[in-house]
């Protein structure tokens, strides 16, 4: 409760309504950002605390409310590390088709390129995708000629934090794999478990 | 083995094992000069307000409020309580706090609170609370959202003499 207005009787019996002159709302502690088509959120908040908000990463926390907006706590949202506060935001939205990343401050940052590691055996070749953002759609593609490509399955970056999530390897015959390219491509579609 | 192996171990694989040198090599240019392709188009990109600062979140929030929704609680002369709630909305959000709370939320809670004073069944000795929810309107699904903006005030009795 904020302080209190009064409402007053007059002597004639009536009642006037309180002065608001002083009225003024106040945020809530949540704010909510409505994004047409959101389909998935991930909130990653660094600095003074670590969290993630991500239902691939712990269920049930979602950023998205029962209304389909992404919600911030208000302390998060205010108090950007970018902005010089206790804060660091990484904010992960899939709308429509598109995958984008926003900073505490509400920029888009660039996402985290992938980047393809080789080993071998003596008889397969194993490479393993790392980088990327957790919830991003990618193909491992191949081609023996660089200019016909073949897609791999779909697969979504792991939603654990870096450090604790195990890159996924695919394992090709050698005998094969050495004489092909390999790349990875974006997909846009909705992140899924 | 990987890519990050020492120069000695990669001057070795170089000389013991052509095939794989040439493997490698084909996956190295691949990464590098292909390194992500992007799968479909990508349309409609948002651009999320600038947040960061309490003045920039109050901001956002402010001219984003597009439906207010007002709520009363009371008693009754005979001792239950009563409850009286209004909405008003706008497809347009407020252009600065002062709009929001001086001329649109004051002049609803001055008409509603002009009604209980009138009416007769209120016990105004107990004193009444105010609660008002701004918020959004998901446009494409009709879905009110209140949770940028609120109050939540009570308002007591003063008696002139």
């Amino acid at each position: 409760m904020t302080t209190p207005f009064s409402w007053s009787k007059n002597p004639d019996g009536t009642y006037s309504v309180p002065d608001f002159s002083n009225y003024s709302t106040k945020l809530t502690g949540t704010i909510p950002f409505y994004i047409p088509n959101l389909k998935w959120a991930r909130v990653e908040v660094s600095g003074a605390t670590n969290a993630v908000e991500d239902t691939f990463y712990n269920p049930p926390s979602n950023p998205i409310d029962s209304t389909g907006c992404l919600d911030l706590p208000l302390a998060y949202a205010t108090n950007s590390a970018s902005s010089g506060g206790s804060y660091g935001l990484k904010i992960t939205l899939f709308d429509n088709n598109t995958f984008q990343i926003f900073d505490g401050d509400g920029n888009q940052i660039p996402e985290t390129p992938f980047v393809l590691e080789m080993a071998k055996d003596s008889n397969n070749a194993y490479i393993t995708v790392n980088g990327g953002d957790s919830g991003r759609g990618y193909m491992l593609q191949s081609s023996s000629d660089m200019k016909n490509w073949t897609n791999g399955a779909v697969q979504f970056v792991s939603p654990l934090p870096e450090a604790a999530a195990v890159p996924p390897t695919f394992s090709w015959p050698l005998a094969s794999a050495n004489q092909m390219f390999f790349r990875t491509a974006t997909t846009n579609t909705v992140p899924t478990d | 083995m990987d890519w990050k192996r020492s120069k000695s171990s990669w001057e070795n694989q170089m000389r013991f094992a052509a095939p794989i040198k040439f493997f490698q090599a084909c996956c190295i240019a691949a990464a590098i000069l292909f390194g992500t392709m992007r799968a479909g188009a990508q349309t409609n990109a948002f651009a999320f307000p600038a947040i960061g600062t309490y003045s920039n979140v109050l901001n956002y929030a402010v001219s984003n409020v597009t439906v207010v929704v007002f709520y009363v609680w009371a008693y009754n002369t005979n001792g239950t309580q009563n409850f009286f709630g209004t909405s008003s909305s706008s497809s347009t959000g407020p252009t600065n706090k002062y709009q929001l709370d001086q001329l649109i939320i004051v002049p609803g809670l001055e008409y509603l609170l002009g009604g209980i004073c009138t009416n007769a069944s209120i016990d105004k000795s107990r004193g009444i609370i105010v609660d008002v929810l701004c918020g959004i309107v998901n446009q494409t699904i009709g879905v009110e959202t209140y949770a940028l903006l609120y109050s939540d005030d009570t308002v007591q009795l003063v008696e002139k003499s």
